[in-house]
């Protein structure tokens, strides 16, 4: 029962690691989009 | 948009009830098997990690000939994904085949040709990996890791007839002359082949969409600096 429980955990653990891993990069470009868009805008604004 | 969104979330929504409802068939409903005893359930995640480590390599091969016949980033983009995707199940694959064969064989690690071919497979992968990373210009990248991505595919053939080319302790469970399994233990094999090739495809389209993401941003950054 302990080495079934510990291959489900393994199993799950780096799945799950890997799609928060995957949703944290995701965060990452989303936040750096918008700063970029942030910055058009203010440059867009002086340009005015 | 809407609509997409809405296949997305439908997409994630099936993935996970068919992941329970695999659980439920491999822990449950499914016969204790008389000489392993509970770890023989490994089985059943350890095969549908598997079969998604053969497909996701085997669409690696596709995606790059489609790179090559056509030039277009988006089969470059899902080759990365899928090899990064592959990479992640061959190493569960790994672990928990690594955890069975310490309960069943009474060792972690042994060089029988199943085990040492899929080891070389993890290498061979996490090499056309590195390549990508190593590459600066994307074209010169996407063209090699391509033929790396081909060539690699080889060793997937391989893996999958050492157990029936070569002598070897690890269990041979479906031949040419059936499955060698209990009838109640084949729901369980297969609602965990169908939960994780959904997986396979959840993982795949959300890698895809942080380098699609990746390249957009990119173009804005290099469209503003020329501003």
């Amino acid at each position: 029962m302990g080495y079934l429980f510990a291959a489900m955990a393994v199993a799950w653990g780096t799945l799950f690691l890997y799609l928060a891993y995957l949703g944290q990069r995701q965060a990452q470009l989303s936040r750096e989009l918008t700063l970029l868009q942030q910055a058009t805008r203010d440059s867009a604004k002086k340009e005015e | 948009m809407h609509r997409r969104l809405f296949r997305w979330r439908l997409a994630v929504a099936a993935a996970g009830a068919l992941m329970l409802l695999a659980l439920y068939f491999s822990l449950v409903y499914a016969p204790t098997e008389r000489t392993m005893g509970q770890v023989q359930r490994v089985f059943y995640f350890h095969l549908g990690n598997a079969w998604n480590a053969f497909l996701a390599f085997f669409l690696v091969m596709v995606a790059s000939i489609g790179y090559l016949k056509t030039r277009s980033r988006r089969w470059d983009i899902y080759a990365e994904a899928l090899a990064e995707v592959g990479v992640v199940f061959t190493t569960v694959v790994l672990i928990t085949g690594s955890i069975w064969g310490r309960a069943a064989w009474n060792t972690w690690w042994t060089w029988d040709p199943r085990l040492t071919t899929t080891l070389v497979l993890w290498f061979i992968y996490d090499g056309y990996l590195a390549l990508r990373a190593s590459l600066e210009n994307w074209e010169t990248r996407a063209r090699l890791s391509a033929v790396y991505g081909i060539v690699g595919f080889v060793n997937v053939p391989i893996v999958f007839m050492s157990i029936r080319w070569w002598r070897t302790i690890h269990p041979v469970v479906i031949s040419l002359s059936g499955m060698d399994m209990d009838p109640r233990m084949v729901p369980a094999m297969l609602a965990s082949l169908l939960a994780f090739t959904l997986l396979l495809g959840v993982c795949t389209v959300l890698r895809a969409q942080i380098s699609q993401s990746a390249d957009a941003l990119q173009s804005m950054k290099d469209a503003f600096r020329q501003d």
